[in-house]
């Protein structure tokens, strides 16, 4: 077995030689003499960073935005700017022309399946705002009742969190109404070029990367999606994100900017800011895309994770890198804002396809 | 899933059939290669049609217990548990440990909710077997000497993401993203000079895969291909923007590329070329255990020795699992000799350039954790 492997690797090898013609020697190895050796593990796996307690984040005003779901929520929760409501008893005042939200107080049973109506919906692990933080989840989301309500608080499980929210913004499935997530047509593509995109149609892809390429160089503005059209007011953040602090009108998270390039859940102009998904929704749920192996990934899908409250998106340009790191767009982080580069991209992210494309 | 360990082939075997068809190689190889290269010459593909056979792997052993934890800001050099290798295998060796947080000897770590999350992105062994680690999160480079804090350099944002160590000393710092630029400290550990990356060959920061410190200057190498050079040896501004074929080896006299050949395959072209005349040395493609999904470590001792470092995984369903890095170790004729495996990398976090050797062919790599970072040390067997 040894003697013919060996022939056979010396055979492959001349054969090599005699095959690389004007690019030179190439020596193939099968690699079967290398031996190898495990290198024992001397150090834990990494963990998750916690979710930031409500304590640790700054109150900031709500964004106004007349293409976004409009919800006035006088006590809403506002992390960094991001709309998070989860007091259990808000004044829900339709706003500015906005579809109007259904306040009839919940009343679900145990096991029914709910719909969140909130822009953004914190999950926490108990009654109360100063229960940490399990997730957030947004518009559309389905959740299924465990229990409640407790003093306005519902206990809920969303995907593979279990914890509890305000049964205010949580509809029974058959009465929810899509618009007030914002799913409606919008007769924009971008703010440039006005056009009709009906719900479900997807860009071209050379859309799409027109419009992500138009967002590089804005900020990082997290629990946010929108970006000038001219290139200007690019917007700062620092800090330490969520708890970091922006300045500026435009700028987008991770989740924020793929949804704006991909157009869902429904055309917006870029200047526009929604924030419809994220990252537990790119990875938990099918609304407006689907799964794709990684190995299969083409330019539009979009390569993302969620662990433990943690979880990032980028959008998949390019993988002709001969290292196999990836051309991807991304709304980085605070430090960088959002950006055109070269990367790796983790075993854990799973690759994802608009649909329509 | 894991081949039982391949039989030991016999040393008489090992030293006399690799030799005869090495030797065959390098006369035709000799007799065949161009005698220079062309300013950019394409790797060469993988020819031959069989299919090779996967590396064998052995089962992984049982995992030791990690070394205790360490909450003070000098850091002591802290040895492993003893690791149950085989016999020609060193025990991995923890050169420094330092919990998360941003004291002195402390790693900044930053896991979004919704953003790339961060750890210390690289690092550094300059030739006296100093570390510098890139603690971006903190904007501090931090220097160790045996294990031990001994100072820190300030980055001026938290955007960098690699770094290099010139032979003086000197440091240097690239951010490709933030404000794309090389940042040069000077011998006191000051921001000397910042340089542009954009220019010349490089069209955007995010195209620039590396920073290299040679013994003419500082390099940064594009899209894993040519390193263009940025400032000569002194630090000062190179506006011609010079191309240089591949890495430098350290030692001194090579240069290397690599390339992915057939990624689910897992088979990696790794070729080699002598500097000083441009003519290629040898050109390999190895086959490693699992669909490769990323480079990682590409780089020459001070022997000539190579090293080659991947991101190998099993794909099931459509997602990767099983994610080790494997480490493979060529000899100065391009064998390869042995490999690694090191615990699976970091499933999240980007690490920009997480591993590196030392001149003696010794792997560093870094290893974040839950309650912190560790560099550990591999050893090779002899």
């Amino acid at each position: 077995m040894r003697t013919s492997r060996r022939a056979a690797g010396l055979s492959l090898v001349l054969a090599s030689l005699a095959a690389c013609g004007d690019q030179g020697p190439i020596i193939e190895t099968v690699g079967s003499d290398v031996p190898v050796v495990d290198a024992p593990a001397v150090t834990d796996r990494p963990r998750a960073t916690d979710l930031p307690r409500a304590a640790d984040v700054p109150a900031v005003a709500p964004p106004r935005d007349a293409g976004a779901p409009a919800v006035d929520v006088p006590r809403a929760v506002m992390d960094s700017g991001v709309v998070v409501v989860e007091e259990p008893t808000p004044d829900l005042t339709p706003d500015g022309g906005a579809p109007s939200v259904d306040v009839e107080p919940a009343t679900p049973t145990t096991g029914a399946t709910m719909r969140v109506t909130a822009t953004s919906l914190n999950l926490r692990s108990g009654v109360g705002t100063s229960n940490a933080i399990l997730t957030v989840l947004s518009c559309g989301a389905r959740v299924t009742v465990l229990g409640g309500p407790t003093t306005g608080w519902w206990n809920i499980r969303a995907g593979t969190f279990t914890g509890w929210a305000s049964g205010a913004y949580l509809v029974a499935e058959a009465s929810f109404d899509p618009t007030v997530c914002g799913d409606v047509p919008t007769p924009t593509m971008d703010a440039g070029t006005p056009t009709t995109t009906p719900p479900g149609t997807a860009p071209e892809v050379s859309q799409m990367f027109s419009l992500a390429r138009s967002a590089v160089g804005y900020s990082y503005y997290w629990g946010h999606g929108s970006w000038g059209t001219d290139g200007r007011d690019h917007g700062s953040c620092s800090g330490s994100c969520p708890s970091c602090s922006h300045t500026g009108r435009y700028g987008a998270d991770c989740s924020g900017f793929v949804a704006k390039v991909w157009q869902i859940p429904s055309a917006s102009p870029v200047t526009t800011d929604r924030h419809p998904y994220s990252t537990y929704n790119f990875v938990n749920s099918t609304t407006h895309w689907s799964r794709v192996a990684r190995t299969a990934v083409r330019p539009g899908d979009a390569l993302t994770y969620n662990t433990n409250g943690a979880g990032h998106i980028v959008l998949f340009e390019s993988g002709s890198d001969p290292w196999g790191s990836v051309w991807t767009y991304e709304a980085r982080g605070c430090a960088t804002g959002i950006v055109h580069n070269l990367r790796t991209v983790g075993s854990n992210y799973v690759g994802i396809r608009r649909e329509g494309l | 899933m894991t081949a039982p360990a391949p039989p030991r082939t016999p040393p008489s075997l090992r030293h006399v059939a690799l030799p005869v068809a090495l030797s065959l190689a390098a006369l035709a190889a000799w007799l065949l290669w161009p005698r220079s290269l062309p300013p950019e010459p394409p790797l060469p593909r993988p020819t031959a049609p069989s299919t090779p056979t996967a590396l064998p792997l052995s089962p992984p052993p049982s995992r030791p217990a990690p070394p205790p934890p360490s909450a003070v800001a000098d850091v002591p050099t802290a040895a492993a548990a003893a690791a149950p290798l085989a016999s020609d295998a060193s025990a991995p060796r923890v050169v420094l440990r330092g919990p998360w947080g941003d004291g002195p000897g402390q790693f900044g770590r930053r896991a979004a909710s919704e953003g790339s999350p961060e750890a210390p992105n690289s690092l550094s062994i300059d030739a006296s077997g100093d570390v510098a680690v890139l603690d971006q999160v903190n904007r501090r480079v931090q220097r160790f000497r045996d294990g031990r804090f001994v100072g820190s350099l300030p980055l001026p944002n938290e955007a960098a993401q690699d770094l290099a160590t010139a032979s003086d000393g000197r440091v240097a710092v690239l951010d490709r993203l933030g404000d794309p630029s090389l940042t040069l400290f000077d011998a006191a550990g000051r921001p000397a000079r910042t340089v542009p990356l954009v220019g010349g060959p490089i069209s955007e920061g995010g195209a620039v895969t590396g920073l290299f410190a040679a013994s003419d200057g500082l390099y940064v190498e594009r899209e894993h291909r040519e390193l263009v050079r940025l400032t000569d040896a002194r630090g000062e501004p190179d506006p011609s923007r010079t191309t240089l074929w591949g890495r430098p080896g350290r030692d001194g006299a090579t240069l290397l590329r690599a390339s992915i050949a057939d990624r689910p395959r897992g088979m990696v072209t790794v070729s080699a070329a002598a500097r000083a005349t441009g003519a290629m040395d040898w050109s390999r493609t190895v086959t490693l255990d699992g669909v490769i999904l990323h480079l990682v470590l590409l780089d020459g001792d001070r022997h000539g020795r190579v090293y080659l470092g991947a991101v190998a995984g099993s794909e099931l369903g459509g997602a990767i699992t099983e994610p080790r890095t494997l480490v493979v170790r060529f000899d100065r004729a391009g064998v390869p000799v042995a490999t690694l495996r090191l615990p699976a990398p970091p499933e999240a976090d980007e690490l920009f350039r997480p591993l590196a050797i030392d001149d003696e062919g010794h792997v560093f790599a870094l290893s974040p954790g839950a309650d912190g970072l560790s560099l550990v040390e591999y050893t090779f067997p002899d």
